[in-house]
C-alpha cells in the first residue's frame, strides 16, 4: 500500500533515525574496547531492533546486521552469531514469561537458572573475547617470538630434507655398489634391502617351523637347504647369497656345512641362468635393432607401395583405353557402329553389375575383344555382351584361368571356323548344336547343315551358343556374388578402383612419376640401410665410431674400402632373416651400394652355415625359440601401434590447428565487418552533420534577410508618415500665411517644406544603405560560422576514425593473442600426448620384457641392459619417425603441408618454457585487473604511466580512502582527473583517476560499445 | 537493494547532495564509520531517501518498504561503489555549486 503524502516525511524520518541508531550502535561497539560482553550486548540490541522490523526473525536480522557491520567496521560474523545466540536466549526467556534482567520476574528457580546461564554465557564470551584480544596483541607485538617459531619450524623442515637426501644417497650408493643384491626388480629390491634381515627368518620360520629341526630331520640336508633357500628367495626376492647369509644366522653347528654347499650349488645353477640370459639379451638386442629399421620401413613402404601400385594401375588402365580407342577407330572405318563412349560406359556398367572385377580388368577384356573381333563384324552391343559373358564364365567355370586367358580362348574359337569347342569352359560347337542354332536363328533352311554357313554366320552362331551357356550360368553367378569369397573380392576391387583413381590423379599432376619413385625408393633404401647401421652400431656401443660412416651413407657419399669392411663386420652379427625382414628381396634393391651390401651379407651368411652363430645358444630348445619369436612379434606389434598412435595424433593435431586458424580468420573477418560498419556509420553521421550545418546556416541567412525586409518596410512606413506629417504641417502653415497675406512667409514655408522633404529622403537613403550593409555583414558572419562548424565536424570525424582504427587494432591484437595462447595450449597438449604414447609404448615393451624375464629367469644385470635397450629403442623410434616425416616433407609439397601442419606449427611457436617461478607474471600494458588469491607477481608501467591500486577483498578495511576514494585532492589545486564514461549499455560513468582537484584538468575518456 | 555505479549525471546529483556534509579536510586516516556517521547525523530524511533512490535506482516508495538497515547498507555501499570522496572532489572542481 502506498503512503499518503502526509506519511512520507514520517517514514523517511524513521528510516533515517533507524540508520542513525544503527550507526551509533556500531560506534558504541567500537568504543567498548575493553568489554566484550558489552560489545555483544550492543550487537544484540541492533539485531533485536532490526528483527522488530522483520517480523521478529532474529536469524535473518543477524544476517543483515553481519553484512552491514562487516562492511563498515570489520566486525566478524562470529561476533554477530554470539549476539544472535544471546538475543535468541532472551527471546526464549521472554516467551516463557521470564526476563533474566529483572530479578523477581517469573519464578525464582527459573530466574536463577536463566541468570546463571546468561552470566555463564557472558563470561564465556568475555573469555573468548579476551583470548582473541590477547592473541591479536601477541600477533601485533610479539614478532620476535613468532620469528623464532617460524625459524624452528623451518629448521625442522631443513633437517627433514637433509635426512631424506641422506637416505637417497644411501640408496644411490647401494644401487651403484651392491650389484650382487640386485637380482630382482627394483621396487622389490628396495623393499627387501630394507627388510631382508627381518624377512628371511620370518619367511623361513613360517614355511618350515624350527629351521634347525627341519634340516636335522631331512635325509638329504643339502637338498633340504636348497628347498628352503628357493622358497625364501621366492617370497623375499633376496639373492642366493643374501638369503644364505641370513639363514646362516639362524642355524648352528652341523647345519652350516650343507647350507654352504646348497648355496654353492644354487650359485652354479645361477651361472647357467646367466648364460641363458646373455643369450636372451642378444636376441632382444637384435630384435630391437631390426625393429627400429623396420619402423621406418613400415610407413615409408606403405607410402611408396601405395603410390607405385596406384600409378601402375592407372597406367594399365590408360593402356587398355588406348587399345580400345584403336579398336574403335578400326571398327568405325569398317562401318561398324561403335563408339568409344558406348564401350567405356558399357564396361563400367559391367564392372558395376559384376562387382568382383575392376573397371580396368573389364576394360582390358573389352579392348582385347574389340581388337581381336574388330574385323569380323561384331557390333558394339555384341562386344559388350561377349565381355560380360566371358567375365561371368571366368568366375563360374572353375577353370583357374584369368579373365584375359578365357577371353583369348573364346575369341580363338569364335574366329577359327575349325574351332569346335571352348575347352576351358566346356562349351562345344558340334555339328548338331551348330545346326540347331543356325536353323533357330534362320541362318540356314531345313535340310541344310552347319557346314553350309558362311564364315561370318559361323562366328555369329558360335557367339549365340556361347551366350546361351552364359545365360544358363547367370544364377550360379548370383549365388557366387553372395559368398564370402566374393565379398572379399569386392572389397579388393573397390580398393583397386580407388587406387587407380589416385594413380590417375598423380599421373595428371606429375606425368612421369616413375623416375621420381625410383629415386625415392633408392633414397629410402639408402636411408633405411644407414639407419640400420646407425642402430646396430649404437646397440653395440660403437655409435661414435660409425657416426661419420652413417652420415656419409645418409648423404649418398661413396664409402672407402675400410669403411665397407667395417660395416660388413658390424652387420655380420645379424641373422640373414633379420636383414631380409627389412629388405625382403635384395635383388630388387635399386640403390647399388645398398644392394651389394645386403646381397653380400645374406650370401655370406647363407654360405657360412657351418660356422656356429655366436648369437645362438649352445642348445636352444624349441620352446625357447618359440618364446623368442613370440617376444619379437609382440615387440613389433607395439612398434606398429606406436606408429599408428603417432599418426592419429598428427591428424588430430592438424585438425585442432586448423580450427584455431579458422577461428582466427572468422574473428578477423568479424572485426573487419564490424569496423567497416562503424566507419560507414561515422561517415553517415558526418554527412548528416554537414547537412544540418548547411540547413542551419541557410535558415540563419533567411532569418536575417527576413528581418532586413521587415526593417525596410518599417522604415518606408516611417518615411511615408514623416512625409505626410511634413505636408500637413506645411499646408496648415501655408493656410495661416495666406490668411495673413504674408507672401514672404509663404515663400519661406515653401522653401522650408522642400528642405524638410529632402532631408527626410536623404535620411531614408542613409538608413537603407546602413541596413543593407548590416545584412551583408551578418550573412558573411553566418557563412564564416558555417565554415567553422564544418571544420569542427571534420576534425571530430577524423578523431573518431583514428579512435576506431586504434580500437580495431586492439581487437586484432586480442584475437592474435588468443590464437597464440590456444596454439601454446595445443603445443603443450601435443607434447603431452607424444609423451603419453612414448610412455605407453615403453610400458608395454617393459611389460613384455618383464614377462619374458620372469618366465626365463633372466639375471638382473641383463634386465638392466634390456631396459636400456628399450629406452634407446624408444628414442630411436622417435628420431626415426621425425627423420622420416622430414624426408617425406622434402619430397612432396602435399605431404610437406600435412607434416608442417602438425610439426612445424608445433616446433615453430617460439614456445617459452615456463620458468621455475611458481606463479605466472601478468603484464598490464593494455590495462586490466585480476583477482589474486595467492601471492602474485605483476608487471605494470612497461609501456608508460599506469595507475595501480590494490584492494583487499577478504576484509573491508577501515581506511576512509580505501572505502570512499582518495581525499588527497580536497583542498588543493592543480593536477589531473580522469573520468571514464561507459556509454553503453548502462550509461555508466565513474571517476577512475583523481590526483588533485579545484583547478584540475578534466580528461574524459569515452568508451562506446554495443 | 543493490548499490549501482552511477552515470555521470546521477553521480553529480549525489555529489551535490552530499557535498555540504563532507568536510574538505577529511582526514585520510579517519575511520570509515565516523565518516558515514558524520553524514547520516546531518543529512535530512528527504536527502537521505533521495541519495538511496539515486544509488539503488529504486523509487522512494519502494525504498520505504525496505527495512532501515538494508537502506543504510545500500547507502554505505553506494558511497563506496561511487568513490564518493573522489566524486565530490571532482564535483567541486567543476564549479557547479550555486554559491561558487
Amino acid at each position: 500500500m502506498l503512503n499518503t503524502p502526509g506519511q512520507i516525511d514520517l517514514i523517511a524520518t524513521q528510516i533515517l533515525l533507524d540508520a542513525q541508531a544503527a550507526i551509533r550502535g556500531l560506534e558504541l561497539f567500537n568504543r567498548s574496547t575493553d568489554d566484550a560482553g558489552k560489545k555483544v550486548e550492543i550487537l544484540k540490541s541492533i539485531i533485536e531492533r532490526v528483527a522488530a522490523q522483520m517480523g521478529g526473525d532474529l536469524a535473518k536480522a543477524a544476517e543483515v546486521v553481519a553484512v552491514f557491520a562487516n562492511g563498515l567496521t570489520g566486525i566478524k560474523k562470529g561476533a554477530v552469531e554470539a549476539a544472535l545466540a544471546l538475543a535468541q536466549l532472551n527471546a526464549q526467556m521472554l516467551a516463557g514469561g521470564s526476563n533474566p534482567k529483572f530479578a523477581g520476574f517469573g519464578n525464582a528457580q527459573e530466574t536463577n537458572v536463566a541468570k546463571e546461564s546468561y552470566d555463564n554465557f557472558a563470561k564465556h564470551t568475555q573469555i573468548v573475547a579476551d583470548f582473541q584480544d590477547k592473541k591479536d596483541t601477541w600477533f601485533e607485538k610479539d614478532a620476535a617470538n613468532q620469528n623464532k617459531i617460524f625459524e624452528q619450524t623451518q629448521a625442522g623442515y631443513v633437517a627433514e630434507e637433509q635426512a631424506v637426501a641422506k637416505l637417497q644417497k644411501q640408496k644411490d650408493d647401494w644401487w651403484a655398489k651392491d650389484t650382487a643384491n640386485q637380482n630382482k626388480s627394483f621396487e622389490k629390491t628396495i623393499a627387501d634391502y630394507k627388510s631382508l634381515e627381518q624377512a628371511v627368518p620370518r619367511v623361513a620360520t613360517q614355511n618350515f617351523g624350527n629351521i634347525n629341526s627341519y634340516i636335522a630331520q631331512a635325509t638329504n640336508k643339502v637338498q633340504a637347504w636348497k628347498g628352503v633357500i628357493k622358497s625364501v628367495m621366492a617370497e623375499t626376492g633376496g639373492s642366493v647369497e643374501a638369503v644364505g647369509t641370513q639363514l646362516k644366522k639362524m642355524v648352528s653347528g652341523a647345519s652350516v656345512a650343507p647350507l654352504n654347499k646348497a648355496v654353492k650349488e644354487l650359485g652354479g645353477n645361477f651361472e647357467n641362468v646367466a648364460k641363458k640370459s646373455k643369450y636372451s639379451i642378444d636376441v632382444i638386442r637384435t630384435a630391437l635393432g631390426v625393429l627400429t629399421a623396420m619402423l621406418v620401413n613400415i610407413v615409408l613402404s606403405a607410402f611408396v607401395n601405395f603410390f607405385k601400385t596406384s600409378i601402375q594401375g592407372a597406367m594399365d588402365l590408360e593402356k587398355s583405353l588406348w587399345r580400345l580407342r584403336n579398336a574403335e577407330i578400326a571398327l568405325s572405318q569398317q562401318g561398324v557402329e561403335i563408339s568409344m563412349k558406348g564401350l567405356t560406359k558399357g564396361a563400367e556398367e559391367i564392372a558395376k553389375r559384376l562387382e568382383v572385377f575392376t573397371s580396368q580388368e573389364i576394360l582390358e577384356a573389352l579392348s582385347d575383344a574389340s581388337q581381336g573381333l574388330a574385323k569380323f563384324g561384331f557390333t558394339e552391343q555384341q562386344l559388350l555382351s561377349l565381355t560380360e559373358g566371358v567375365a561371368i564364365m571366368a568366375k563360374v567355370s572353375n577353370s583357374g584361368k584369368t579373365l584375359e586367358q578365357i577371353m583369348n580362348d573364346v575369341m580363338t574359337s569364335l574366329i577359327s571356323p575349325q574351332g569346335k569347342s571352348i575347352a576351358s569352359l566346356n562349351i562345344g560347337f558340334g555339328e548338331v548344336v551348330m545346326t540347331a542354332k543356325a536353323l533357330e536363328k534362320g541362318f540356314i533352311k531345313a535340310g541344310e547343315a552347319a557346314s553350309d554357313l558362311t564364315a561370318e554366320e559361323n562366328r555369329q552362331v558360335k557367339y549365340l551358343i556361347f551366350l546361351d551357356e552364359v545365360n544358363r550360368n547367370i544364377d550360379t553367378m548370383g549365388e557366387y556374388l553372395d559368398t564370402n569369397t566374393a565379398k572379399i573380392e569386392k572389397n579388393t576391387v573397390a580398393w583397386k578402383n580407388f587406387s587407380d583413381t589416385v594413380g590417375q590423379t598423380w599421373n595428371n599432376l606429375i606425368p612421369d612419376m616413375s623416375n621420381t619413385f625410383e629415386y625415392m625408393q633408392k633414397n629410402i633404401e639408402q636411408m633405411n640401410f644407414a639407419q640400420l647401421i646407425s642402430d646396430t652400431a649404437r646397440l653395440n656401443k660403437k655409435a661414435v665410431e660409425f657416426s661419420p660412416i652413417v652420415t656419409k651413407m645418409f648423404w649418398g657419399i661413396k664409402l672407402t674400402k675400410k669403411e665397407t669392411h667395417k660395416i660388413i663386420d658390424l652387420l655380420s652379427s645379424m641373422k640373414p632373416n633379420d636383414i631380409l625382414k627389412i629388405f625382403p628381396d635384395p635383388a630388387k634393391i635399386k640403390n647399388d651400394q645398398v644392394r651389394e651390401f645386403v646381397e653380400f651379407i645374406v650370401k655370406l651368411k647363407e654360405t657360412a652355415t657351418e660356422l656356429p652363430d655366436p648369437l645362438l645358444p649352445p642348445h636352444p630348445t624349441q620352446e625357447e625359440l618359440d618364446a623368442f619369436d613370440k617376444l619379437q612379434e609382440e615387440l613389433q606389434q607395439v612398434a606398429k601401434d606406436a606408429v599408428k598412435a603417432y599418426d592419429e595424433l598428427r591428424i588430430l593435431t592438424k585438425q585442432k590447428y586448423a580450427k584455431i586458424e579458422l577461428d582466427l580468420k572468422l574473428k578477423l573477418k568479424d572485426i573487419d565487418t564490424e569496423f567497416a560498419q562503424k566507419l560507414e556509420d561515422l561517415e553517415r553521421e558526418l554527412q548528416q552533420k554537414l547537412q544540418d550545418i548547411a540547413i542551419e546556416t541557410q535558415q540563419k541567412i533567411d532569418d536575417l534577410k527576413s528581418q532586413a525586409r521587415e526593417d525596410e518596410m518599417r522604415s518606408e512606413l516611417e518615411f511615408q508618415q514623416r512625409m505626410k506629417e511634413l505636408r500637413q504641417q506645411f499646408l496648415m502653415d501655408l493656410d495661416d500665411a495666406l490668411h495673413a497675406r504674408d507672401a514672404r512667409q509663404v515663400l519661406r514655408l515653401i522653401k522650408q517644406y522642400e528642405l524638410d522633404k529632402k532631408q527626410a529622403l536623404d535620411k531614408k537613403k542613409l538608413d537603407d544603405k546602413l541596413r543593407a550593409e548590416k545584412l551583408a555583414t551578418d550573412i558573411k558572419a553566418a557563412k564564416l560560422e558555417e565554415q567553422r562548424k564544418i571544420q569542427e565536424a571534420n576534425r571530430e570525424a577524423a578523431r573518431k576514425e583514428q579512435e576506431l582504427a586504434i580500437e580495431k587494432q586492439r581487437e586484432i591484437d586480442a584475437a592474435n593473442l588468443k590464437r597464440r595462447q590456444e596454439l601454446d595450449a595445443l603445443k603443450l597438449w601435443n607434447e603431452q600426448e607424444m609423451k603419453e604414447i612414448q610412455r605407453h609404448s615403453l610400458e608395454k615393451l617393459t611389460e613384455l620384457i618383464d614377462a619374458y624375464n620372469a618366465e626365463w629367469d633372466t639375471h638382473v644385470q641383463y634386465q638392466k641392459d634390456i631396459a636400456k635397450l628399450i629406452a634407446d629403442y624408444v628414442a630411436t623410434n622417435e628420431a626415426a619417425m621425425a627423420h622420416m616425416y622430414a624426408y617425406m616433407a622434402s619430397l612432396y609439397t602435399g605431404i610437406s603441408s600435412m607434416y608442417a601442419g602438425a610439426q612445424s606449427m608445433i616446433g615453430g611457436l617460439n614456445y617459452v618454457a615456463p620458468s621455475n617461478s611458481p606463479q605466472s607474471i601478468y603484464g598490464f600494458a593494455e590495462g586490466g585487473s585480476i583477482i589474486a588469491d595467492k601471492p602474485t607477481a605483476a608487471i605494470f608501467g612497461e609501456r608508460g604511466r599506469e595507475l595501480v591500486t590494490f584492494t583487499p577483498l577478504d576484509k573491508t578495511g577501515r581506511d576512509v580512502n580505501k572505502l570512499f576514494g582518495d581525499t588527497s585532492g580536497i583542498g588543493t589545486s592543480g593536477g589531473r582527473m580522469l573520468i571514464e564514461m561507459l556509454l553503453s549499455p548502462d550509461l555508466e560513468a565513474r571517476v577512475i583517476e583523481n590526483s588533485l582537484s579545484r583547478t584540475a584538468e578534466i580528461v574524459a575518456r569515452v568508451s562506446r560499445s554495443k | 537493494m543493490k548499490a549501482k555505479l552511477l552515470n555521470l549525471q546521477n553521480a553529480l546529483r549525489l555529489a551535490s547532495i552530499l557535498d555540504k556534509y563532507i568536510d574538505e579536510k577529511t582526514n585520510a586516516n579517519a575511520e570509515a564509520l565516523d565518516f558515514v556517521s558524520a553524514i547520516v547525523d546531518k543529512i535530512t530524511p528527504d536527502e537521505f531517501l533521495h541519495c538511496v533512490n539515486l544509488i539503488s535506482g529504486e523509487t522512494k516508495e519502494a525504498i520505504k518498504q525496505q527495512i532501515s538497515i538494508d537502506t543504510l547498507t545500500c547507502f554505505v555501499e553506494g558511497l563506496r561503489e561511487n568513490q564518493i570522496l573522489s566524486l565530490v572532489s571532482f564535483y567541486r572542481s567543476l564549479g557547479l555549486k550555486n554559491n561558487a
